[in-house]
């Protein structure tokens, strides 16, 4: 598979008061062309931190990128200039948010906004020519009667057909890659279903990469082709979707699945992994999970266990597994 | 639209009546004007004399419904100083009091923004701490301190300015910028406020997502909706230019509508004192009607409301 993205020990770090907190720490991954790459994680482990850091989407007042590179169509977006950052940003590079009435410009009608993003890619555009474009896009992401819809504003919309407006604009300019940050975690559970079956078809048609973030495992199995489990602001294990559901490796892994509530099991009391993530200062010099671990020993709260690849080509952080891991393969 | 308009002027009207009322009332609390109006040593009779031909003998309750009913009808009175109809006093000082007041308060709402803009923009750096301090003496140092305080510096120190008169472009620089700072002042603490609270807004990041370059995002985007509360401010900031006003005129000597009204409260000249506050009156209430029909453009949610 054509590599699409490269993120090479990427370091994001927001300075509070006198605090260094790394909420994105030695993060390197891939992503593939058209591949789906879901990222999963407690609140608080840095999972925006990264999809932000990716196309620039920081305040720079309070937050920098430390140290890596983001590499994306021979370019390194981290030394990126605003200006080439946006011609990235919406044409190239999606990014839908969690919370789509907070997302969307609460006084321009759904049609400006998605007017907006193609007129920033293609300044010449009118918006009289544009009309067909947007009420094809609004037909294909599912909103009827897109003839009235354009002219409302997201207030008048539900929850879904906003998170549509958004994928909407999303896919405007057919971008490369779409970064989904809990693109569900605000809708209905049966609203939640359609959106993730309108990303699924969509990626499809548009062959699009997807870097789908979610805290809801259920989301990330039904569609993603790999995975990435995030603690503390560091990557702990990452796989295809297989090994890391079937085989959990890495012992906040193993607690994350054990937390899901299975409807074939009956279970006195629902598991929940003990404690909340902690925030880090830099630099962090021991396991960051060891607190929670219930096998922890004397080297994970002494040094920092590193990001290594085991034979059967999945990544992990951890001492412990590691070596069990050589005794498996 | 049309009904939320008509309603709202009706309101406006009511207001500006019961302004008018309190004024006349108050005036005549003061005293009698009779006493300077004739020279010293006039018999009591003469004085007599003089109040029935103003109607002051009558009761109260009479002379305020031949007040009302002469404003009615579009006679706003006579001035006990200048023997002559107080509309047409004020008239002949309105262009001079709009020549200050106007880019004064143009003045306030350009900068004012602009400062606050920048200062949110730049939010917690050196220089929008040294802007919001700026703005919180400013808002804080009355006009007539400001006014001679420049007086002292401007005129009689560095002898930039002419202390008084509204002839020249030169006359104009400093009572403008007296009238100006406190206003802009709020101003500028409004924008910088509304628009670090909208910047925080998802939907900010959203526009940035779309490849809109950041300057744009910040006036269509932030600016825009921050500009409500914004809106709100600069109504209010309207009395506070018309109040400056007064001060100002009589700190500078600016020979406009603030400083008949000045004097003639002096001589409780009460015709032009009333008439000088329903003007003010009808002017703040008609910019705030001109306000709440704006937020209808800038907020949809809003226009709903007006159907
Ligand atoms: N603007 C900020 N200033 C300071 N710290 C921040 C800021 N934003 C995030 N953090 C901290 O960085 C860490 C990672 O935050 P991030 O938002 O990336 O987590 P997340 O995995 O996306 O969580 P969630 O599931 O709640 O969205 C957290 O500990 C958070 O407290
Ligand atoms: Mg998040």
């Amino acid at each position: 598979m054509e590599t699409l993205l490269e993120v090479k020990e990427l370091r994001t770090c927001y300075y509070t008061g006198s605090r260094v907190i790394p909420a994105a720490d030695d993060v390197s991954f891939t992503l593939g062309r058209g591949e789906v790459l879901g990222v999963v994680g407690e609140s608080g482990c840095g999972k925006s931190t990264v999809a932000r850091s990716l196309v620039g989407l920081i305040d720079r007042t309070y937050t920098r990128i430390e140290s890596g590179q983001v590499l994306f169509g021979g370019k390194d977006l981290v030394k990126a200039t605003p200006k080439e950052l946006c011609a990235i940003r919406g044409s190239r590079v999606s990014m839908i948010f969690q919370d789509p009435f907070v997302s969307l410009s609460p006084v321009y009608t759904v049609g400006d906004q998605i007017f907006e993003v193609m007129k920033a890619h293609d300044p010449g555009l009118r918006r009289k020519e544009a009309q067909e474009t947007i009420l094809e896009l609004m037909r294909k992401v599912g909103i009827p009667s897109p003839e009235l819809r354009v002219r409302d504003y997201p207030y008048q919309l539900s929850g879904g057909m906003q998170q549509r407006v958004m994928i909407a604009i999303a896919l405007a300019c057919k971008p490369d890659i779409l970064i989904a940050d809990e693109p569900t975690t605000a809708l209905d559970v049966t609203v939640q279903a359609q959106v993730l079956d309108l990303l699924r078809q969509l990626k499809d048609e548009y062959q699009m990469s997807i870097l789908l973030i979610s805290h809801n495992l259920g989301v990330i199995a039904s569609i993603c082709d790999r995975v990435m489990i995030m603690y503390g602001g560091v990557v702990v294990e990452e796989g295809t979707s297989i090994q890391v559901f079937r085989q959990p490796a890495h012992p906040y892994t193993r607690g994350l699945l054990a937390a899901i509530p299975s409807i074939t099991e009956e279970k006195e009391e629902l598991y929940s992994i003990p404690g909340t993530v902690p925030v880090f200062q830099f630099p962090v010099t021991r396991c960051r999970f060891a607190d929670r671990c219930e096998r922890a020993g004397e080297r994970c709260f002494r040094e920092e266990p590193p990001l290594t690849r085991r034979p059967d080509g999945r990544r992990l952080r951890c001492f412990l597994a590691a070596e069990e891991g050589r005794k498996d393969c | 639209m049309t009904q939320f308009i008509f309603k709202r002027v009706l309101k406006g009207i009511l207001c500006v009546w019961f302004i008018w009322t309190l004024i006349f009332f108050l005036v005549r609390l003061t005293g009698d004007p009779t006493d300077w109006m004739l020279p010293d040593g006039a018999t009591e009779e003469e004085l007599q004399n003089l109040r029935v031909s103003l109607h002051l003998d009558e009761p109260l309750a009479r002379q305020y419904s031949d007040s009302l009913g002469d404003l009615l009808r579009g006679d706003a009175g006579t001035s006990y100083y200048y023997k002559r109809d107080v509309a047409g006093l004020y008239a002949e000082r309105l262009g001079t009091t709009l020549r200050l007041a106007i880019p004064a308060f143009s003045l306030a709402i350009v900068l004012g923004i602009l400062i606050g803009t920048l200062a949110a923009i730049h939010h917690d750096t050196m220089g929008d701490r040294v802007a919001m301090t700026g703005a919180i003496i400013g808002y804080t140092m009355p006009s007539f301190c400001l006014g001679i305080l420049m007086i002292f510096v401007f005129s009689l120190k560095l002898r930039w300015f002419l202390s008084s008169g509204s002839e020249t472009l030169g006359q104009l620089v400093m009572p403008m910028i007296t009238l100006a700072v406190s206003p802009m002042a709020t101003i500028a603490r409004l924008t910088r406020s509304s628009l670090l609270d909208v910047m925080n807004r998802e939907y900010i990041d959203g526009a940035r997502m779309k490849g809109v370059p950041e300057w744009i995002v910040m006036i269509r985007h932030a600016l825009r909706t921050s500009l409500i509360p914004v809106v709100t401010g600069i109504g209010m900031q309207l009395g506070t230019i018309l109040g400056g006003a007064v001060v100002v005129e009589n700190v500078f000597t600016w020979p406009g509508m603030g400083m008949l009204l000045v004097t003639s409260a002096k001589q409780r000249d009460f015709p032009t004192v009333q008439y000088g506050i329903l003007l003010v009156a009808i002017s703040v209430t008609f910019v705030n009607i001109l306000i709440d029909i704006s937020y209808g453009w800038l907020d949809p949610r809003i226009r709903e409301s007006f159907k």
